[in-house]
């Protein structure tokens, strides 16, 4: 019997473990089956690892979706960078047009009170020595310009034509030594040159001592020399010197124009 | 015992980083398959009286894991444990080749005997040509998974690793 169950031991157990299997199986296949309670004590067990894991794969996922998004956030910031500055290049450039706008609109009105003959120029280049005190327009002799035309804005006076070639023009301003014009002072009357003095600052010239001057006066073109209309604005009086001994006093003007920010100008060209 | 009880951890946290970690690192629908990978070197390296109940248990984890029923798994497990074993004495499984080839054959030999059983037992396993571009490319990981954990089993037995071809 021994001998028998010794010489198919093999395929005697090969055969019980088939039936075994094929019995778990059917266990398996039912509700509740041969497996169903260490089933659930092995996931119940196996669920504490588990969710520890998953919690620090959840975290790892969480800082690379946060990397992620930090990269993007970066790209983005870079972009929106860009486009602010551009936008800024933009407002910049909109604001220069409305400046230029209210500069020429200005321009117009002094044009419509003043019934002259001007012609509207640009500023395209400025003296580039300090000694002298020039400006280059955009108007020459194919405009209608000449030689010792007065050049103004709405805000005032601003020099003399002395050169002139065919597209472009040389203007002296009132705050070189070499330029001279006949003024008034608007409240008293008074007459005098305007010359240039130092830097941003003119004189009057030839104003009597006894003339009635005081700092804050305003100072108009006399409309004498036959180069400016008369009335147009000049600039205040800074400072007024009496001392020393003479016939005339000193009196020193603030240009009413800030000859640095000049764009746009006007010729007259009557 | 203590070796069994050891790998019998060992196939826990396989089945835990495999269910835990593997699949929401890993965003494709073939992922390695970790308890597989280490019954494949239980098989290979550890003797029939510790391997065979290792096989059992690989297969029960996986089973009541994977949504099938745990016999089939615990089937299949057992008979690609009874396979790999003629191999053992003709190739030396510390070889970077056989480590390279093995797990992916056996791999490949895992899902026939799953669609097999699935058939037989009227369980469905899905479509036979997803399922074997699933095995195809789950035999790579595999392969690639053997490489990174077989020298450290080979340290936990107790003997150095050596990748001598």
């Amino acid at each position: 019997m021994f001998s028998w169950v010794r010489r198919y031991q093999k395929p005697f157990l090969g055969f019980l473990l088939l039936i075994v299997a094929l019995q778990l199986f059917a266990w398996d296949l039912k509700e509740g089956g041969f497996w169903n309670v260490p089933s659930r004590l092995f996931v119940t067990v196996s669920s504490f690892p588990i969710k520890a894991v998953n919690s620090g794969i959840q975290k790892v996922k969480y800082v690379g979706k946060w990397m992620r998004l930090m990269g993007e956030l970066i790209k983005e910031n870079e972009d929106l960078t860009k486009e602010v500055l551009a936008l800024k290049a933009e407002k910049r450039e909109l604001e220069g047009v409305n400046r230029e706008n209210a500069r020429l609109r200005s321009l117009l009105n002094f044009q419509e009170r003043r019934p002259l003959s001007t012609i509207l120029a640009r500023v395209i280049a400025e003296e580039p020595t300090n000694i002298f005190k020039t400006i280059l327009i955009d108007k020459g002799k194919k405009d209608r310009l000449d030689k010792g035309m007065a050049v103004v804005t709405a805000g005032g006076v601003v020099g003399q034509i002395i050169r002139v070639s065919s597209t472009t023009s040389q203007v002296l301003l009132i705050t070189d030594n070499n330029s001279s014009i006949d003024v008034l002072i608007e409240r008293s009357r008074a007459k005098g040159i305007l010359t240039g003095w130092r830097g941003e600052v003119c004189q009057i010239k030839f104003l009597g001592r006894t003339e009635d001057v005081t700092v804050g006066d305003s100072v108009i073109t006399s409309g004498l020399g036959g180069v400016f209309p008369k009335g147009l604005d000049v600039g205040k009086v800074k400072e007024i010197d009496k001392k020393g001994w003479g016939v005339f006093q000193g009196a020193y003007v603030y240009p009413s124009i800030d000859f640095g920010k000049l764009e746009e100008v006007l010729v007259v060209l009557e | 015992m203590r070796t069994f009880i050891l790998y019998a951890l060992l196939g826990w946290a396989a089945i835990i980083v495999q269910a835990a970690a593997i699949g929401p690192l890993v965003q494709s629908p073939y992922k390695p398959d970790i308890p597989f990978v280490l019954l494949i070197f239980v098989s290979l390296a550890l003797p029939t009286r510790i391997g065979l109940p290792l096989a059992i248990i690989f297969g029960y984890f996986v089973g009541v894991f994977s949504g099938s029923i745990a016999t089939l798994w615990v089937l299949v497990y057992v008979a690609c444990f009874g396979l790999t074993k003629p191999f053992t004495s003709r190739f030396s499984y510390e070889s970077i080749s056989f480590r390279a080839v093995f797990p992916f054959v056996f791999t490949l030999i895992k899902t026939c005997l799953l669609y097999l059983g699935g058939n037989i037992f009227s369980i469905e396993t899905g479509p036979a040509s997803w399922l074997f571009t699933g095995a195809v490319v789950e035999g790579l990981f595999n392969s690639t998974a053997a490489f990174a954990l077989f020298p450290g089993l080979d340290l936990l037995q107790g003997r150095p690793s050596s990748l001598e071809a």
